[in-house]
C-alpha cells in the first residue's frame, strides 16, 4: 500500500544533488522519482492537504513533509528541471496555506489553557502544529510543519509568528533533563523521559530555524537534546532509530564524530533483524531506488532508509536548498 | 318530500384535536430526544436495553483466576489451568493476534506486559493448533518501538518461537465501520492485521489508570488504531471521550479473549508512573467485561460509574457483565488473592492541587 510520508522522505533523499542533473542520473532512479512525484501529485487534495495514503479522503500531517519536499524542488533549478511540474508552484502555496489555517493546533480557553497548565506544566499559548486538523500540537508534527515551511525562504519564515511560536512551543515542550517525546514533559507532575524519535526532529527543526541571534538563548535546549541522542545511540537496537539519531547529530557534530556515526550506522543497518516488519534496510540508494514500484510509491522500510541517506549525506540540501 | 340538506364541513372535535395535539407532542418529543441523546440516540437506547435484558437471561460468564508466583517459573500449566476452565473459544485454523501493552521503558516500573506470560500465551496457542501467530502493538508515545521489545525482553523471546511481531502503527491500514456509534465516528482506520484476525487476545498488565480508572482488556485496544492516520499518543481518541472510544473499539473488533498478566500490577499513579504489586494471578476469560470487573475487584477498584466508567458503560450497553452474580469466577477465589491498590490520583483533586 502506497502512503504519503516515506514517499516523500524517499523522493527528498534521491534528491541528493550529486545525482539531480547532468549525466549522472541512472534511469532507473529517474523513473523512480518520476514516478514518486507524479504519485503525490495525484494525492493532493483540492484543499491543499494531503492524507495519508490514496484511500485517505481526510486532511493530515503528511502535508508537512510533502511541503518540504516541494519548497526543496522549486528551489533547486537543476533538480526542478528534471522532475518538477508547472503546478508544483500552486501545490506547494495552497498546501503553505492549508498548514497554516488548518495545521496549527487551535486556541484554547482560559479553563483549558489553566487545566492543562496544571496536569502537564505546559503553555498552551505556545501553539504547535497536529496531526490532524482541529486537534492538539504535537512534538513531531511541529517539527516536521517548521521545516517544511522554513525551507521555502529561511530569512522570512524565521521572523513569521507561526514560526517564532512554534519555536516557542518546542522549547515549553523540551523534557527538562533533554531531548524531546511526544509533548509531554511532564504527566501529572512527574517527569515524562525523551524519546528518540521525537528529539531527532525537533533538532532537525531547531537546525532550520537557529539563528546567531537566537542560538544563545537555545543553546541549553539544544545541547542537551544532542546530548540525549548521543547518549542513546550507542545502545539501540533499532536501524531505525540509530538512522534516526545519526542523521540528526550529523546536523550538530563536528565532521570526525559525524564519520563515526555514519560508519555504525552503516553497520546497524546491514546486519538487519529479518523478524520485524518495520526494519531498517541496507543503505545504497540502488535499494531505494528499487523499491518503487509500478505505482510509484514507497512503504515502510524505505522510510528508513531514506532517513539513513540524509543522515550519511554532507551537502544539507534538504535542508538549505540553493 | 325528501329534504335535501347542504352537506355540511366536518369540523374537528375537540376529542380529536386533543388526541392529534398528544400524537404530534409524543412524536416531536421522540424526535427532540432521539437527536439529543446522540451520538447514541433513543433508537439505539432500545435496541441496547433489550441486548442487556436479554443478556440478563443468558448464562453467567466465566472469569478464571489462577495463580502465578512470578516470572521465573513456569506460567504454561496455570494457563492451561485457567484454559480448562473456561469456555475457551477454537483456536485451530485460526490466524490470531496477540496484542500485549507495551509503552515505555522506565527504570522498576511494571509497565508492560512481561514477555513470560506472552510466551506462555503463544506456547498454548500453538499447542491448541492456531494457523498462524503474532505481536501486535502500536504504542501511543513513541514512533519505533523497536527498542522497548528489547528491553522488555519481547524481541529475543519471539525470535525464540519463530514468531512475528507487526508494528501497529506503521501496518497498512483499511477502513473499517465503526460500531455502536458511540463517538460519532462512521468508520475507524485499522490496521491490516488486526482487521484479517480470526481472533484478538488482549493481554494488558493489571494496571490503574489516572484517566479511566484502569486498564485492562478493553483499555489495551486504544494500542490497536493506527499511529500513522490518530498519532502518537492517539490523543484524539482521549479528547473525544474516553469511555465512548473504548467501548466502540471493543465493539467494533470483538476480541474473544483476554489474558490479564496480573503476575505485578501497578498501583496509584497508573499507567506509567505507579508501584508495583505483586498480585501473583494470571486472569482469563472471553468476556472482557467480566475480566475487566474482575480484575478491578481484584485491585480493591470498585467498577462502577464513578471509577470506572468504561466497564460501567460497556456493561450497560449489554457488551458484556460486570455485576458479581453474572460472573462466575473459576479457579482462585477471588476473595483469596485480592489487595486493595492505592487508588490513581483522581483528576479534580489534582487540579486543586497545583
Amino acid at each position: 500500500m502506497s502512503y504519503v510520508e516515506p514517499t516523500a522522505f524517499a523522493l527528498l533523499a534521491l534528491f541528493n544533488k550529486l545525482g539531480a542533473g547532468g549525466q549522472d542520473v541512472p534511469e532507473k532512479r529517474y523513473d523512480a522519482v518520476k514516478k514518486g512525484m507524479i504519485f503525490l501529485r495525484t494525492q493532493a487534495h483540492a484543499d491543499g492537504s494531503w492524507g495519508v495514503m490514496p484511500a485517505d479522503t481526510g486532511a493530515s500531517w503528511m502535508t508537512y513533509p510533502v511541503v518540504w519536499l516541494l519548497n526543496v524542488l522549486l528551489k533547486i533549478p537543476e533538480l526542478f528541471s528534471y522532475y518538477g511540474e508547472p503546478e508544483d508552484q500552486d501545490k506547494r502555496d495552497k498546501a503553505k496555506a492549508w498548514i497554516l489555517s488548518k495545521g496549527r493546533e487551535p486556541t484554547v480557553d482560559d479553563t483549558t489553557y489553566n487545566q492543562v497548565e496544571k496536569l502537564f506544566q505546559i503553555d498552551s499559548n505556545f501553539r504547535g502544529f497536529s496531526w490532524g486538523p482541529g486537534e492538539a500540537g504535537w512534538v513531531i508534527p511541529t517539527s516536521l510543519a517548521v521545516v517544511g515551511l522554513v525551507v521555502e525562504d529561511p530569512a522570512t519564515m524565521r521572523e513569521t509568528v507561526e514560526i517564532k511560536n512554534a519555536k516557542d512551543y518546542l522549547r515549553d515542550r523540551a523534557c527538562p533533563e533533554g531531548g524531546w517525546n511526544v509533548g509531554n514533559p511532564y504527566m501529572l507532575g512527574k517527569k515524562l523521559p525523551p524519546t528518540p524519535d521525537a528529539t531527532t526532529f525537533a533538532l532537525v527543526a531547531w537546525r532550520t530555524t537557529l539563528t546567531a541571534s537566537d542560538f544563545g538563548p537555545n543553546i541549553d535546549t539544544v545541547d542537551k537534546g544532542v546530548a540525549y541522542l548521543e547518549s542513546y545511540f550507542d545502545t539501540s537496537n533499532s536501524d531505525h532509530t540509530v538512522a534516526l539519531c545519526a542523521w540528526a547529530l550529523s546536523l550538530f557534530k563536528e565532521a570526525d564524530a559525524v564519520d563515526n556515526y555514519r560508519l555504525h550506522l552503516v553497520r546497524g543497518l546491514t546486519s538487519g533483524d529479518k523478524i520485524f516488519t518495520y526494519k531498517g534496510q541496507q543503505v545504497t540508494k540502488r535499494t531505494l531506488a528499487g523499491q518503487n514500484k509500478t505505482t510509484g510509491d514507497w512503504v515502510d522500510s524505505p522510510f528508513t532508509t531514506a532517513i539513513a541517506l540524509l543522515a550519511l549525506s554532507d551537502d544539507r540540501y534538504y535542508l538549505d536548498p540553493k | 318530500m325528501t329534504l335535501r340538506t347542504k352537506p355540511r364541513k366536518r369540523k374537528m372535535t375537540r376529542r380529536q384535536f386533543t388526541r392529534l395535539l398528544l400524537t404530534g407532542a409524543i412524536g416531536g418529543s421522540l424526535v427532540v430526544a432521539e437527536l439529543a441523546s446522540r451520538p447514541l440516540g433513543l433508537i439505539k437506547w432500545f435496541g441496547v436495553t433489550f441486548k442487556r435484558i436479554s443478556r440478563g437471561f443468558g448464562n453467567a460468564s466465566k472469569v478464571a483466576i489462577v495463580s502465578a508466583p512470578s516470572y521465573d517459573v513456569d506460567l504454561l500449566t496455570p494457563l492451561k489451568t485457567a484454559w480448562d476452565l473456561i469456555d475457551a473459544p477454537v483456536i485451530a485454523g485460526k490466524k490470531i493476534v496477540i496484542k500485549p501493552n507495551i509503552i515505555y521503558n522506565l527504570p522498576d516500573r511494571a509497565i508492560n506486559t512481561n514477555a513470560s506470560v506472552i510466551e506462555a500465551a503463544i506456547q498454548l496457542l500453538q499447542e491448541k493448533g492456531a494457523k498462524e501467530i503474532v505481536v501486535a502493538e502500536g504504542t501511543a508515545y513513541q514512533r519505533d518501538l523497536t527498542d522497548l521489545l528489547y528491553t522488555s525482553g519481547i524481541a529475543p523471546m519471539l525470535q525464540l518461537h519463530g514468531v512475528n511481531f507487526v508494528d501497529l502503527n506503521h501496518d497498512d491500514i483499511v477502513k473499517v465501520p465503526s460500531k455502536g456509534g458511540y463517538t460519532g465516528r462512521e468508520f475507524t482506520w485499522m490496521p491490516k492485521t488486526i482487521a484479517d484476525a480470526d481472533l484478538i487476545v488482549s493481554m494488558p498488565k493489571m494496571k490503574t489508570h489516572h484517566w479511566a480508572g484502569a486498564t485492562l482488556s478493553m483499555k489495551n485496544l486504544y494500542g490497536i488504531v493506527p499511529g500513522v492516520k490518530y498519532g502518537w499518543p492517539k490523543n484524539n481518541l482521549h479528547v473525544t471521550g474516553i469511555e465512548a472510544n473504548i467501548v466502540e473499539l471493543y465493539e467494533t473488533m470483538a476480541p474473544q479473549l483476554a489474558i490479564v498478566d496480573g503476575i505485578t500490577g501497578m498501583e496509584e499513579d497508573g499507567p506509567l508512573f505507579g508501584n508495583s504489586r505483586n498480585s501473583q494471578v494470571l486472569v482469563v476469560g472471553t468476556d472482557l467485561v467480566a475480566v475487566d470487573a474482575t480484575c478491578c475487584r481484584l485491585m480493591g477498584i470498585e467498577p462502577d460509574s464513578t471509577h470506572v466508567k468504561h466497564i460501567w458503560y460497556a456493561d450497560w450497553l449489554g457488551l458484556g457483565v460486570m455485576n458479581t452474580d453474572k460472573i462466575k469466577i473459576v479457579g482462585v477465589p477471588i476473595n483469596t488473592v485480592r489487595q486493595v491498590y492505592a487508588p490513581p490520583p483522581n483528576l479534580d483533586q489534582e487540579l486543586k492541587r497545583y
